[in-house]
């Protein structure tokens, strides 16, 4: 994806003699202090590309300026998957989506075989039945790998799950309502299966968990699209040296519901939206809409992007999500199945009735909670849950200390 | 007159120097008594961030562990950095070799030096790890109970070779003729080595422990890169509580406040070394 954007720029800038656009490529942990930083040294970046907890910090301080109209120019306002229409209370747009990171459960076929566990797991009782059964340290082998390291991966996770099964970090007005029942019931969850995870998973983040996964550590693990990828290598137009052992027993599946009778119908689909936005402070939003008009507008240039990491970046236009020329990829040709299973949760995320976007978004009202974002990047949903599940705070005690970081996180708030 | 005069010249070359300690201690100062969360600059809050600070037991956690690292990896550092001066104070072939082979860690980026660790401690796949695994040991380096260990010995390796130059220089300065007088008066090696090496060497120990207790009290890097500060914050110290204050709880009021905290925890233990180290002088001179 980097050489991507980085041939991307260098022929945009050919093209416009008078216009450079300077890339520079920094991990998401980096994102908050660089961009904060830059700010307060008055020389803030133009344009970020980002998920959604940086955006959402952008957005909540009033920091980027709409981009409804980009949209419009590049015709996407009729062809953006509905449910990604991110609309702001004042009828803009924010966020210019580029990709869709969809959430899933993976689990060892062969294992699950062996142990006569039936697939796909269908509620949260079978996963855990299944991590349990998994779980055999003699033989090096555990049920499930969770990033108990204090990154954002968890609170990332448990987001996911929280809100696929209804919960909230906020409520519409903004106050804090982590306690309800669906949010300890999403703790308990999370509690449940740390029994079953390998001991130095207290080491484990992003990368960490999907390397307890592929080096037979663990037979369940949640992630997006990426380990598929890593699965399946350059061999089928992906990165790395894949891993051939593990193609044809990996299984794919969203994450379930609470309940098995519950499954499909409520398969949680969980995805993070990534995009462009362009800060106010920029003196260069005329250059800035056009790079970002010309990068995505053309079409096949969008699939090219997208496919430089088949399974791992979705579309986010209808059009492109029904196009054969998308789908004509050796990964997904090589795992029809595991393709299938993304472009359902293509459709069920841009189409179903509720959005789940890793950020509180009361549809019916339009409402985004960007701090809902700002507080899994601020790690205090990491921090409740490992209190929670690793040292064994009392739930009363870490939900009251929860609900008076993310009130604090509130702007205006005390 | 010609007092002043002799102070004026010093003090121009001290000034820039002076001026950008005083205006980057005055903007964290400044910014400790204001109300500046995300990205905005509230108003004056007066003693509020410093009362939130105090108040706060991840803070309290912060300053204890802080301490405590500071003082253990001095100790180590100084214990290795010693052994390794007293050896490379021998005369033997490939010295120089040696020393610049021993000063090595000490050249290394902090970045590196995590890593390294991580191939080496790595529970899922560092080699000591996974060795110490087969000969039954279950041992997880990086969790709670062994972290705050990993950290120390990491910070011993690191910079035990600073010591050494240190304590090196201190044992050059020994007369030679101490030690043969201690040998004709009977003295065996242990003797000398109390008797001759270490009160020769008590003021270049005295400068080395204090100035390490310092540098790693105020350490960030090493802490932040290899356990962030985890896991549980059981490796936080007040460098990496004032960070996650400002770049994640987005405060940078009370990270202000945490850090100009710092600063007078650091002042106070340099002003306790000059006046300890003043009065060691003048007992020397008695």
């Amino acid at each position: 994806m980097r050489n991507f954007y980085v041939d991307a720029i260098q022929q945009f800038n050919k093209l416009n003699p008078g216009v450079e656009i300077v890339p520079e490529f920094i991990g998401f942990s980096d994102a908050y202090p660089k961009i904060q930083a830059g700010i307060q040294a008055g020389t803030p970046p133009d344009i970020v590309h980002s998920d959604a907890p940086a955006y959402a910090v952008l957005l909540q301080e009033g920091l980027v300026i709409p981009v409804t109209g980009i949209i419009k120019d590049l015709g996407w306002d009729k062809d953006l998957l509905p449910n990604l229409r991110v609309t702001m209370p004042d009828g803009n747009i924010y966020l210019l989506p580029t990709w869709i990171e969809p959430c899933f459960f993976y689990y060892r076929k062969d294992w699950a075989q062996e142990k006569g566990i039936s697939t796909p797991l269908r509620s949260w009782d079978e996963v855990v039945a299944a991590a349990k059964a998994f779980t055999d340290p003699s033989r090096g082998r555990w049920g499930i790998a969770l990033p108990l390291k204090r990154s954002g991966r968890l609170g990332f996770d448990f987001y996911a799950i929280l809100a696929g099964l209804g919960g909230h970090l906020y409520n519409p007005d903004k106050t804090p309502a982590v306690k309800t029942q669906i949010f300890r019931d999403t703790l308990n969850i999370v509690k449940r299966l740390v029994e079953y995870a390998p001991p130095d998973a207290i080491e484990w983040e992003y990368s960490g968990v999907r390397t307890g996964f592929k080096t037979g550590r663990v037979g369940l693990h949640i992630y997006q699209g990426r380990t598929m990828s890593e699965i399946l290598g350059e061999p089928f137009g992906t990165y790395g040296s894949g891993f051939p052992q593990l193609i044809d027993v990996t299984g794919m599946q969203l994450l379930p519901p609470l309940n098995s009778k519950d499954w499909p119908r409520k398969a949680i689909v969980a995805v993070g939206i990534e995009g462009f936005t362009i800060l106010k402070t920029s003196p260069y939003h005329r250059e800035a809409a056009s790079f970002l008009t010309w990068l995505m507008g053309d079409r096949r240039r969008y699939i090219k992007m997208l496919n430089t990491v088949p399974f791992m970046e979705a579309p986010v236009l209808a059009s492109v999500v029904e196009d054969p020329v998308y789908w004509d990829n050796p990964a997904y040709k090589r795992r029809p199945d595991a393709a299938a299973t993304l472009k359902e949760a293509v459709h069920q995320a841009g189409r179903g009735p509720e959005i789940n976007i890793y950020m509180d978004f009361y549809q019916k009202q339009g409402l985004l909670i960007p701090e809902s974002a700002t507080a899994q990047g601020s790690l205090v949903l990491d921090d409740a849950i490992l209190s929670y599940v690793l040292e064994n705070k009392p739930i009363d005690q870490v939900l009251d200390a929860l609900q008076e970081k993310l009130a604090k996180l509130v702007r205006g708030s005390k | 007159m010609a007092r002043i005069k002799d102070h004026i010249f010093p003090l121009a070359l001290l000034a820039p120097l002076i001026g950008l300690i005083g205006l980057s201690f005055g903007y964290m100062l400044l910014r400790s008594f204001l109300d500046q969360r995300m990205f905005r600059l509230g108003g004056w809050v007066g003693l509020s961030n410093y009362c939130e600070v105090l108040s706060s037991t991840h803070f309290w956690s912060s300053m204890r562990f802080g301490l405590t690292w500071a003082l253990e990896t001095v100790v180590l550092q100084t214990v290795v950095g010693l052994a390794l001066a007293i050896l490379l104070n021998e005369t033997f072939r490939g010295r120089g070799a040696a020393r610049a082979l021993i000063f090595l860690p000490y050249l290394l980026m902090v970045p590196v030096t995590t890593i390294l660790f991580l191939i080496l401690f790595s529970s899922t796949f560092g080699v000591v790890s996974v060795y110490l695994r087969e000969l039954g040991s279950n041992i997880f380096w990086y969790d709670k109970t062994h972290a705050p260990i990993l950290l120390t010995i990491a910070a011993g390796w690191q910079y035990a070779p600073f010591s050494m130059l240190i304590l090196l220089a201190g044992l050059q300065s020994i007369p030679a003729d101490l030690y043969e007088a201690a040998k004709i008066d009977g003295a065996g090696s242990w003797g000398r080595f109390v008797h001759v090496t270490l009160p020769g060497i008590r003021d270049a120990i005295f400068v080395a422990v204090v100035l390490r207790v310092i540098l790693m009290f105020n350490k960030f890097d090493l802490p932040w890169l290899m356990t962030a500060g985890g896991p549980m914050r059981a490796t936080e110290n007040v460098a990496v509580y004032a960070y996650k204050e400002a770049f994640e709880s987005f405060n940078l009021g009370t990270a202000s406040a945490a850090g100009t905290i710092m600063l007078i925890t650091v002042g106070i233990l340099v002003f306790v070394h000059f006046k300890v180290y003043a009065r060691i002088a003048g007992s020397h001179e008695l």
